[in-house]
């Protein structure tokens, strides 16, 4: 019996079924109900073909609409056009990672730029021995062991060069060798070299940025719908070049360690300049230096002086005392101080270097930097207007600079003000704060009063005032400071017709448990022009040694390194910064504070 | 006393064969398997001479699929049980004196040829189903206890394939018995058991993990936990899955051009030529390559499935029906692997993917297939089978 048409496996009723008009159909199991089970399966084969297909879809569906990378990678068969013809077709179509940075005039600080990684397919090279010869050359390496690696490596693709220029790209396009080609992706490029180093900082490979303002500012370079947009900085290139060029031959000249120094509107707070030596070059950022934890983090030339170190600042903090003392009301510019007997307290020994030993007026404790005199200030208008005073100033917080988080200099300030403290940092001992703070406050102490924030951007117009010290305080900042460089310590900076003023400050340097007995940071800090400062800047020596002149002899104090490097900086940059010398009009600074000192002799 | 003796009814002469082969579905096959010829040439870079040697196997697998199709599908009902012993004898052979490759033992040395007897076993398990359940018929298909000696058929090759150890293809042996136990009618009572017993056995092999029963080999549970998260190993075990993922998307929408896939030519992308051929394939032609060869798969599964339901008897419609289940199976698997939407276990891109014996056995398979077609009218006696 034939029981072949009884069976229907599949289930569904076959519409060609046409059972045998001579067999007799045996009984066929009753109908299931639902779909059959060939429907179900062309069900999971369209299921599947939906499921597959959305995921392609997914995993191949360009992000963000972003445009699609193109192939970067060109071909010696490259017809009749130029390769770099070609090159610049294709750049345009790598995607632009990063914002250009400018200074304030629009120069060019830092770009991004193809370049080219240069590799050889072993499969498609004809001649191992002429491809070999040819490209050592372009690639200024070895010919024989370019050799060996064409021919024997186990690799079907070796790198030959990376980072080539477009015209090396052109050069070995040029040689017409096959299965050579050059793949493209774009690089940051700092065209000025080793200038502004520490203020730009630098990217990863992955073009994040690491440090500086690449990496402080990074969510804005990166920002998509910005980024054809140059980001214009506030530093000046020629006044940067000139302050790094005086900081480098001051540090030789005095043989430091290193230097740092600031020069930022008086008004604004913007960093016309900003400097830190040793530096580095950007388009070859060197790895960190690996220093042992007892020594100095800023023998790496990564780190940023300027605004990362964190120093004693000495006597330049007498200036701030003095304004601290006038602004709280007690005292007055001829208010006699005792500068003569030491003071003992708390076990130590404090006197003057140099001082006057005599009774003297404020304006004159400032003018010769007498610890006695200014310490014993300290004393008499207590700590609440201290500390009140040097926070108002910005002395308790970190500069709000466009750096990444946490690596600007934290200020050190007296936990617990008591006596010894109020003294000490009276004079600029025992608070540490970076050579920006002291600018950024200096600012702020003789524009007139308005508070100044540092910043790295160029400021289109600037910030609305927040007085925080009092205007007639501010003008007798300026006159003694002023006094300093014309009659005292700061002789050494002066510029004539600049009418620069100025407060010197050596402090031993803090070491581990103490202060080193030998080496020492020499500061000098200046405002120029004195009766209406539209500038302030500060140089900052680690560790000077007077090694020529009459002076070799004598004590390497800040009056004789940093003041002297200090009027070096301003004879380079005040004609780039638009100020004209002026030796008519000498504005006197006697008048301001009340006294003459026309016969006074002082050598620094 | 040939078996067309007891069988006369349905006696086609060689040229009338000819014509009812099923000549789209041929010209299906030819031009999928013509797609792996040209991405065998790109990932040779020209070069590799694996484009040819491909083209060979397939006019030779081509010749022996019609040589195959030409024969009554009623002889290989008859030999269907010889082939299946000769298959578990084969895994027998591998697990005692077989080659050790990439880790795990599937070949037999013939001397001449290197042979993978997992391979054959696919057709062979499949063929002695497709008899079993013609010969049982649909009522006692549906009943529990005829269950048995299929589950114990498709057992024996599936344990001696994992003894190798080999899961991708215990995987596919599987799904290829399950499916033509689907399509002969077994009882939906049995798959919702095999769902909860497989979910049982997940859980088992879970739970057995770093104690003294544990169920598979270490690199095993590491590419189950690198496939839920391929990129907590993204250069050991994630390797592949990653730099798959990388090729595939990096050729976008319209793919980077033939030849030019520079994550394959450069040789980033692991077993280009077998198993991720199709990341290859979309890192060339995107995503619009990508879903018309998986168009082309769905169109010639379909075909496939659509002649099984014009045979007119169990034996071919099972047989039939469940090859191209598993031929689905095969390119689903393979591509939702390349994707990360499967765990990468080893299943080649069949027609396309380089590679000797499945290309053979797969056109083995479709000569079954084409045979049962070609006789789809044949009456069969089964009872006396």
């Amino acid at each position: 019996m034939n029981r072949l048409f009884e069976e229907n496996p599949f289930g569904a009723p076959d519409p060609d079924f046409r059972p045998p008009v001579a067999e007799q159909p045996a009984p066929r199991r009753k109908p299931r109900r639902g779909p059959s089970r060939s429907a179900l399966l062309m069900g999971a084969f369209v299921g599947g073909f939906l499921l597959l297909g959305g995921r392609m879809a997914m995993v191949a569906w360009p992000e963000d609409g972003a445009a699609q990378a193109s192939p970067a990678a060109t071909g010696s068969g490259g017809g009749g056009a130029s390769v770099l013809a070609q090159a610049a077709a294709r750049d345009e179509l790598l995607p632009r990672l990063r914002a250009d940075l400018q200074d304030r005039a629009g120069r060019i600080l830092a770009t991004s730029l193809p370049i080219y990684d240069i590799y050889a397919d072993r499969a498609r090279i004809l001649d191992p021995t002429e491809t070999a010869t040819r490209l050592a050359e372009a690639a200024k390496t070895d010919p024989i062991a370019l050799q060996q690696r064409l021919t024997q490596s186990p690799r079907g693709t070796i790198t030959i060069m990376r980072s080539a220029t477009p015209a090396q790209l052109q050069q070995i396009h040029d040689m017409g060798l096959p299965g050579v080609y050059g793949a493209g992706r774009l690089t940051r490029f700092y065209p000025e070299g080793r200038l502004a180093a520490h203020i730009l900082g630098g990217v990863n490979a992955e073009q994040r940025g690491v440090s500086g303002v690449e990496a402080g500012l990074d969510a804005y370079i990166r920002d998509p719908a910005q980024v054809d947009k140059p980001i214009p900085l506030s530093i000046d290139v020629r006044v940067q070049a000139g302050l790094e060029s005086a900081l480098r031959e001051a540090r030789a000249r005095f043989a430091a360690y290193g230097a740092a120094g600031v020069i930022m509107d008086a008004r604004t707070g913007e960093i016309i300049a900003m400097a830190s030596i040793p530096d580095f070059d950007p388009n070859h950022r060197p790895s960190p230096l690996a220093l042992k934890p007892d020594e100095d983090s800023a023998l790496d030339p990564l780190f940023d002086r300027a605004a990362q170190g964190s120093y004693e600042m000495g006597s330049v903090f007498k200036i701030f005392t003095a304004a601290a003392a006038l602004e709280s009301g007690m005292v007055d510019l001829s208010t006699i101080l005792d500068a003569r007997n030491p003071i003992y307290r708390a076990g130590h020994r404090i006197t003057d270097y140099r001082g006057p030993n005599r009774m003297v007026t404020l304006t004159e404790g400032v003018m010769f930097s007498s610890n006695l005199a200014l310490g014993r200030l300290a004393t008499l208008i207590g700590h609440e207007h201290m500390s009140e005073f040097l926070r108002k100033l910005g002395f308790y917080e970190r500069v709000p600079l466009q750096y990444p988080q946490g690596v600007l200099a934290m200020p050190q300030t007296p936990r617990n003000w008591g006596p010894l403290e109020l003294i000490t940092v009276g004079y600029g001992h025992g608070i540490s704060v970076s050579p920006l703070h002291v600018a950024a406050a200096t600012a702020t102490l003789v524009n007139g009063g308005c508070r100044v924030r540092a910043t790295l951007v160029r400021l289109d117009a600037p910030p609305p005032c927040e007085r925080v010290v009092n205007p007639e305080v501010s003008v007798a900042a300026r006159g003694l400071m002023r006094l300093v460089v014309q009659y005292t310590t700061g002789r050494n900076a002066e510029v004539k017709g600049y009418e620069m003023g100025g407060k010197t400050g050596t402090a031993l340097k803090a070491v581990k448990g103490g202060y080193s007995q030998r080496e020492r940071i020499a500061n000098f800090l200046t405002i120029f022009p004195a009766h209406e400062p539209k500038y302030v800047a500060i140089v900052s020596l680690d560790d000077p040694k007077v090694i020529e002149g009459k002076e070799r002899n004598l004590s390497p104090t800040a009056g004789r390194t940093a003041a002297p490097a200090m009027k070096d900086v301003i004879e380079r940059v005040a004609p780039l910064l638009g100020l004209a010398p002026d030796v008519a009009g000498e504005w006197k600074a006697e008048q301001i504070v009340g006294a003459r000192f026309g016969g006074l002799k002082y050598r620094p | 006393m040939s078996f067309f003796d007891e069988a006369p009814r349905q006696r086609l002469s060689l040229p009338a064969r000819f014509l009812r082969l099923h000549w789209p579905l041929i010209a299906l096959i030819a031009a999928v398997a013509t797609v792996g010829f040209f991405m065998m040439h790109s990932v040779g870079r020209g070069q590799a001479p694996w484009a040819q040697q491909q083209m060979t196997r397939f006019i030779v697998g081509g010749g022996l699929m019609v040589a195959i199709a030409l024969v009554d599908v009623r002889f290989w009902r008859k030999i269907a049980y010889l082939a299946y012993a000769a298959g578990v004898a084969g895994l027998v052979a591998v697990d005692v004196m077989g080659v050790v490759g990439m880790g795990a033992q599937r070949w037999i040395d013939f001397g001449f040829v290197r042979f993978q007897p997992s391979e054959l076993m696919k057709v062979a398990l499949v063929l002695a189903l497709a008899r079993y359940y013609h010969d049982i018929g649909p009522v006692r298909a549906g009943k529990l206890l005829w269950l048995i000696p299929a589950l114990l058929m498709i057992a024996a090759p599936c344990a001696l394939v994992l003894i190798q150890p080999d899961l991708g293809t215990a995987v596919l042996l599987g799904l290829g018995g399950f499916s033509a136990m689907f399509l002969a009618g077994a009882s939906w009572w049995f798959f919702i058991l095999m769902a909860l017993g497989l979910g049982g056995a997940i859980w088992a092999v879970f739970a057995s993990q770093g104690t003294d029963w544990q169920l598979l080999r270490d690199y095993q549970y590491r590419r189950i936990e690198v496939f839920l998260d391929p990129t907590q190993d993204p250069q050991g075990a994630g390797y592949h899955i990653n730099q798959s993922m990388i090729a595939f998307g990096s050729g976008g929408v319209e793919g980077k051009g033939y030849m030019a896939g520079s994550q394959t030519q450069l040789d980033f992308l692991p077993e280009k030529r077998t198993d991720f051929i199709f990341t290859t394939f979309a890192e060339e032609f995107g995503m619009i390559g990508a879903v018309s060869l998986l168009a082309l798969y769905t169109l010639l599964v379909w075909m496939c499935l659509a002649s099984a339901l014009r045979i007119r008897h169990s034996f071919g419609r099972i047989l039939a029906g469940s090859l191209a289940m598993a031929f689905f199976c095969y390119y689903g698997i393979n591509m939702a692997m390349v994707m990360g939407l499967a765990p990468v276990v080893g299943v080649p891109l069949p027609l396309i993917s380089y590679g000797g014996t499945s290309m053979i056995a797969l056109m083995c398979a479709f000569g079954l297939m084409l045979s049962a077609f070609v006789y789809r009218d044949a009456p069969f006696d089964t009872r006396r089978g």
